[in-house]
């Protein structure tokens, strides 16, 4: 029960519920306009078939986790995958800073799929296909 | 003597082609039993349903089994521990391994009037009739994709049976491949190319 209460609230936050855990990439996200974001990592969430990222974006004269800041979430591709791709969770931790390029929602929520993670310490972690996977 | 035997010999086929006869019975010959117990298969909703209403809520009890949520509240793993906890396993497992072959059974593949996102230059995923005209052309890997998926089911029974939780996240990999790989054949296969274009 607290982690389905969990999920919705992330859910929420995130703006608005998936009808589907697959669904196709281009049908959901918006492929021609990538954006780049840098913020703090909030909350992640290793799990299938998409891990998920929360992070807060400072906004214009707002602080991280205040007024002014912008909560985001991101698709990431499965545990193992990112294990994969050299991905540890020791690497993603709450606090950090980070720069995602990604895909935005076509629906204007403030969630996207992952491109690339560029962590605090500059290393860059590349995703395969996440939410529009690319099967192996 | 030779005559009289003849004549017995031919006495006794004519005697036995008569009872055959006369015993054949002249009704039709019953159809062969259906294999199933309930005759034919009728379906109530289309692909696109079952998947979303059934079988798709379903494999989050199979997906979401296993995690790890890191916050600034600490990090909080799961993973099934109590009968309850496997018993919902169970019931996604059950689904992946039955409700998998109800894909079997001939269908629409969306509601009437859904065409799914199918419209424009680059639609990203392909038309009901679209899908249909592939299964038609290779039922067989329709099946094949079938049993991948059902697949994923006896081997996440075997886990329930077995109780090990270490296995799970392994499996909910199967289970996401298994899905991706019928969607990116059936479902969106053009998000191939558009991997690509994108470098991913």
């Amino acid at each position: 029960m607290r982690r389905t209460l969990f999920a919705l609230g992330v859910v929420l936050l995130a703006g608005a519920g998936q009808a589907y855990a697959h669904h196709s990439f281009a049908a959901e996200f918006d492929g021609t306009r990538p954006v780049t974001l840098t913020g703090t990592i909030v909350t992640v969430e290793w799990v299938n078939p998409h891990s998920m990222l929360w992070i807060d974006v400072r906004g214009a004269g707002g602080r991280s986790g205040q007024v002014g800041s912008e909560r985001w979430g991101f698709e990431l591709s499965p545990p193992n995958a990112l294990m994969r791709r050299g991905l540890r969770r020791a690497m993603l931790q709450p606090g950090d800073r980070i720069t995602i390029r990604a895909y935005p929602a076509r629906d204007g929520r403030r969630f996207a799929s992952v491109q690339a993670l560029i962590l605090a310490t500059g290393r860059t972690v590349a995703m395969g296909p996440a939410g529009g996977r690319v099967s192996p | 003597m030779q005559a009289i035997f003849r004549a017995i010999c031919a006495l006794l086929v004519s005697s036995l082609v008569l009872t055959v006869a006369c015993s054949s019975p002249s009704k039709p010959v019953a159809p062969p039993p259906s294999p199933y117990w309930g005759g034919d298969l009728t379906p109530v909703v289309s692909v696109k349903e079952l998947m979303r209403d059934l079988i798709d809520p379903l494999s989050d009890n199979i997906f979401l089994s296993v995690g790890t949520r890191v916050s600034a509240a600490g990090v909080e793993e799961w993973a099934p521990k109590t009968d309850e906890d496997w018993n919902k396993v169970r019931t996604g497992a059950v689904a992946m391994a039955e409700a998998s072959y109800l894909l079997k059974v001939p269908r629409p593949f969306a509601p009437p009037g859904d065409e799914n996102n199918s419209k424009g230059p680059d639609a990203p995923e392909l038309s009901p009739a679209q899908i249909k005209e592939k299964l038609e052309k290779d039922p067989v890997l329709w099946q094949a994709k079938v049993e991948a998926l059902r697949n994923v089911g006896r081997q996440v029974l075997d886990i329930v049976e077995r109780r090990d939780a270490g296995a799970l996240e392994d499996a909910a990999e199967n289970l996401d491949n298994a899905c991706e790989t019928c969607h990116l054949e059936f479902w969106y296969p053009g998000q191939v190319e558009l991997m690509k274009r994108l470098g991913r």
